[in-house]
């Protein structure tokens, strides 16, 4: 079996040595995501769709053309149209005359019922492993983010998590951050993707009475984790997300209201296949540089 | 106090300007025909005795801070917000449509305190008015007084510009007389700018109207229509990322002595190499600036290894 996956931002070497140790077989991930790969996705999906599942899907046709007999692919409980994603791409793929076997991976207790049928694990080696796995995705978000006291200015980044993960399509926006003198912190992390968690309880509570009800995807983080960085003292906030992303674009206003009550600046940026480069770091320099004049 | 002088280098045009103790003393504008030979031409037309810093800001300023030994450089949206604060201490919001992008800026407290920027559409900026223009035979400088003559504005489509353009042209059928039909370009301008940038946002006065349109009246007419408020159009209107760039070089020198390349600047011979960098998939295509046949610095490099 020749496994295809998708990159995942700066777990995707981790991931996929990972994948080839506990499965014993060869695995097919591009070493990053191309525009071709993005023109592919894009022209086999409905311009409405959002761009993580253009651009996963431009992996998937990139890794079916370089062998791989089966794709591997997230789902989800949640209720943002994501849950359907392997669905529509195996469909389209079977369409453009892709022979191959999708296997999908769900969170938590689903997960762990994948570990122990296909990696062969057993509950006594299973502990030792997930303890191994968290402690290095732990190391590589140390590494992705440290903080340095040299920097002055300190930037949280809410939004969806594969645009805010993959510095592919986000046009590397943590570390032009990064050189631009700002700590970054980014609050959806794969460490805290198997809870879900939220920076804290209090803001949890507080974003409930604003969105009553779940919305999928990271609306509601995004809304919690504006709150915590208004309230714990950062410079900015910067919301990612796919332009027509529903969970993000459903509580941009939340998101705007609760910056303006805790006076943190917010940036947004929606990311599609139409961005350029050029006009995104524009903005982003301007963010920053608004920060350092209202911290002087 | 000293002579600072800022430089824009935008996409359509360059712009000059020497600021003296907060005045400005001295001014150009040129196309832009190419960068280098722009700057030359430039600083060859500016009189000054001496320089005690320089900023450059605008789309190119990556490639000319090198070239003039730049101290400072910032984004243009900080210069033009800096530079409409001079002359308005109060203003709360500024509107500026460019030849070719457009942005929106919230003042508060003598900082943004929110910008949102068009620059990935020709429908919102002054490129709707200069093509349509084109078409109906007229003059651009002319379009403003033109447009205030209209009794009776046509509704053309603002969303987008090549729409618009269609739209006028059925207009012209109709025998739609030309002030009507430049009114109606405008209102779509001011509307497209005010659906694209300030959807949700309250904009406070005194309210500023800068960029390459702010002359033409019948756009100030426009957005005084739409708003219901006074709006404010400064002397200079061209020159505010310039003269914002040398406000806030002078604000950051602390002391230190000017890199102001000088006389060197006209003086030299500039090449430009275009290279492809290897060391990964990114294949990042490296532009190195050689002045006489030294190389004086190389942008383009992602990972920033390779810029110099």
């Amino acid at each position: 079996m020749k496994l295809g996956i998708p990159r995942m931002g700066v777990y995707s070497n981790y991931f996929k040595s990972l994948l080839e140790d506990l499965t014993g077989c060869e695995v097919v991930m591009p070493s990053k995501v191309s525009r071709d790969m993005i023109k592919a996705g894009v022209a086999n999906s409905s311009d409405m769709m959002c761009f993580p599942y253009k651009v996963t899907l431009g992996q998937q046709i990139w890794a079916l053309e370089h062998g791989a007999t089966d794709l591997l692919m997230l789902g989800s409980s949640g209720i943002c149209r994501f849950r359907h994603y392997h669905q529509l791409q195996e469909q389209t793929l079977k369409k453009l005359g892709y022979d191959f076997n999708m296997i999908v991976f769900t969170k938590q207790a689903a997960v762990l019922r994948m570990a122990i049928k296909f990696f062969h694990l057993t509950p006594f080696n299973m502990f030792r492993v997930i303890r191994d796995i968290t402690a290095n995705i732990r190391k590589i978000e140390a590494d992705t983010y440290p903080i340095l006291e040299t920097r002055n200015l300190k930037i949280g980044i809410v939004g969806e998590t594969y645009t805010m993960i993959e510095s592919d399509i986000n046009f590397d926006i943590v570390r032009k951050l990064q050189r631009m003198g700002v700590n970054v912190d980014m609050s959806l992390i794969v460490s805290n993707w198997i809870t879900a968690k939220t920076k804290g309880d209090t803001e949890e509570k507080e974003a409930r009475k604003l969105l009553t009800k779940d919305i999928g995807g990271h609306g509601f983080q995004s809304i919690c984790n504006t709150i915590w960085y208004g309230k714990n003292g950062y410079d900015g906030v910067i919301h990612l997300m796919p332009l027509s992303c529903m969970p993000e674009s459903t509580v941009e206003v939340l998101v705007d209201k609760v910056a303006d009550k805790y006076n943190i600046p917010l940036y947004r940026f929606p990311i599609d296949e139409a961005c350029f480069e050029k006009g995104f770091d524009t903005r982003l320099e301007t963010f920053v540089s608004m920060l350092k004049r209202g911290k002087r | 106090m000293g002579t600072y002088l800022g430089i824009d280098c935008g996409s359509v045009s360059i712009k000059f300007a020497l600021m003296q103790d907060g005045e400005l003393v001295d001014k150009v504008y040129l196309k832009n025909r190419g960068l280098i030979s722009i700057i030359k031409e430039g600083l060859g037309k500016l009189h000054f005795d001496g320089i005690s810093g320089v900023g450059v800001t605008g789309s190119g300023k990556e490639f000319v801070k090198n070239i003039v030994g730049a101290d400072y450089t910032d984004s243009e949206v900080m210069s033009h917000m800096v530079a409409c604060k001079r002359q308005y201490p109060n203003v709360r919001t500024i509107l500026d449509i460019g030849g070719e992008d457009s942005k929106l800026m919230l003042i508060k407290n003598d900082n943004l305190s929110g910008f949102q920027m068009n620059r990935d559409c020709g429908g919102g900026t002054g490129a709707m008015i200069e093509t349509i223009a084109t078409r109906l035979g007229v003059e651009i400088e002319q379009v403003g007084d033109i447009a205030l003559q209209s009794k009776s504005p046509a509704n053309i489509p603002g969303k987008c510009g090549i729409f618009a353009q269609s739209a006028v042209v059925s207009e012209l059928n109709k025998g739609r007389p030309i002030p009507d039909i430049l009114k109606g370009v405008c209102q779509a301008l001011v509307g497209n700018y005010l659906s694209a940038l300030a959807k949700g946002k309250r904009l406070y006065e005194p309210i500023v109207f800068q960029g390459a349109t702010a002359q033409n009246q019948a756009l100030v007419k426009c957005f005084e229509e739409e708003l219901k408020v006074p709006i404010l159009v400064p002397k200079d209107c061209s020159y505010m990322g310039a003269i914002g760039i040398a406000l806030l070089t002078e604000e950051n020198m602390n002391e230190h002595p000017t890199n102001f390349r000088g006389d060197a600047i006209l003086k030299s011979d500039y090449t430009i190499k275009i290279s492809y960098c290897n060391e990964c998939e990114n294949k990042c295509e490296l532009l190195s600036l050689y002045c006489d046949g030294k190389l004086l610095g190389r942008s383009g490099s992602r990972c920033e290894k390779k810029n110099l």
